[in-house]
């Protein structure tokens, strides 16, 4: 059974991983911290009296599990904001943002230029993770982000090892082609992460 | 034969090149996910945070709940919420102890008649086990009995 420590403990090691990996699927980042809640909330809630090595496979299989609840709640409301957008107004109101409320805490131990090209980098694989359909886009996070098993990806995906390993080829195949494009190859990408001193 | 060997080494080295540079993206994203806005970390810690106090709150309710029997009486008990089913319930235990004790009773009076024709009682009685079986002395003591 996981004591309330041991499930802080372990919660502080995933929440910003499951953050953003849920802001690259829903591509909207309150969302993602409701998820995120949700999927935190629900692990205490129902397996809390699970042993500590269970939880980052149920984490994940109930975070995944939470975000596919939210596109089909987004499904529906989607077709009733179409169906109604003619009675809407879409004026967004942005008197309420705080740029200083988003800004980043960056670590300025690193040269300018190189947190720029990091920086960019990132982007760039953000924008290729997040035009992967879902599917692809969950295998890799799961087998190459959490390194866990095909076993255990196939699991919380609720597939077969197979489709696993065809998702995650096809995932692999089409971030290299959309990165090759962009400019950017292994040797460039192991390089950033060498000279990353975070890493 | 040459042509197929070569095809399947290419395939095999651009699969283990484009897994390393999955492999360095990953990196880099995992990098990047520690470098989150402070309004974002704080939401996250409150997340966690009632998160852990909920599972808290569950184990500490499980241990009283398996703790004693007494926690069944008292005021805002078991028994104190649902007055009807607890008074129905000693209703029918009284029921039953008392049926159970009829029961008992009547299964005894066999019992009591078979001690009269066992052997002991026929060795340690005053008459002779003869007279017993004599079916003279029966009409005998019913004549002597009137």
């Amino acid at each position: 059974m996981a004591s309330p420590k041991e499930l802080s403990d372990f919660l502080k090691t995933v929440e910003r991983r499951a953050f953003k990996q849920t802001a690259y699927a829903v591509r909207d980042d309150h969302a993602a911290l409701d998820i995120v809640q949700d999927a935190m909330l629900k692990l205490a809630e129902k397996y809390g009296n699970n042993p500590v090595e269970e939880l980052p496979m149920l984490f994940q299989r109930i975070l995944q599990n939470t975000m596919r609840d939210y596109w089909r709640r987004q499904k529906v409301r989607n077709l009733w904001t179409t169906l109604l957008s003619s009675f809407g107004n879409n004026h967004e109101d942005n008197e309420d943002h705080d740029p200083l409320e988003t800004i980043d805490v960056e670590d300025d131990s690193d040269e300018p230029s190189a947190q720029l090209e990091r920086s960019q980098t990132v982007k760039i694989i953000e924008s290729a993770l997040e035009k992967l359909p879902a599917r692809q886009r969950e295998a890799f996070i799961l087998r190459y982000w959490e390194e866990m098993d095909v076993a255990e990806t196939a699991k919380i995906m609720g597939c077969s090892d197979g489709s696993v390993k065809t998702h995650c080829s096809r995932a692999v195949h089409a971030l290299a082609v959309e990165l090759k494009k962009q400019g950017l190859d292994n040797l460039g990408l192991s390089n950033l992460v060498l000279n990353n001193p975070s890493s | 034969m040459n042509i197929d060997d070569n095809t399947i080494k290419d395939k095999a080295t651009n699969l283990s090149a484009d897994e390393a540079l999955a492999k360095s993206a990953a990196r880099l994203l995992n990098d990047n996910a520690q470098h989150l806005s402070a309004v974002t970390l704080k939401k996250l810690d409150t997340a966690r945070n009632q998160a852990v106090s909920q599972l808290a709150a569950r184990q500490s309710a499980g241990v009283n709940q398996s703790g004693s029997v007494l926690q069944w009486f008292g005021h805002g008990s078991y028994f104190d919420q649902h007055k009807l089913v607890t008074i129905s319930m000693l209703m029918g235990v009284v029921l039953i102890t008392f049926f159970v004790a009829q029961q008992f009773n009547k299964a005894l009076s066999p019992v009591v008649s078979y001690e009269e024709n066992s052997d002991a009682f026929l060795l340690a009685s005053e008459l002779p086990p003869e007279a017993f079986a004599d079916k003279g002395f029966d009409t005998w003591v019913v004549s002597k009995r009137d």
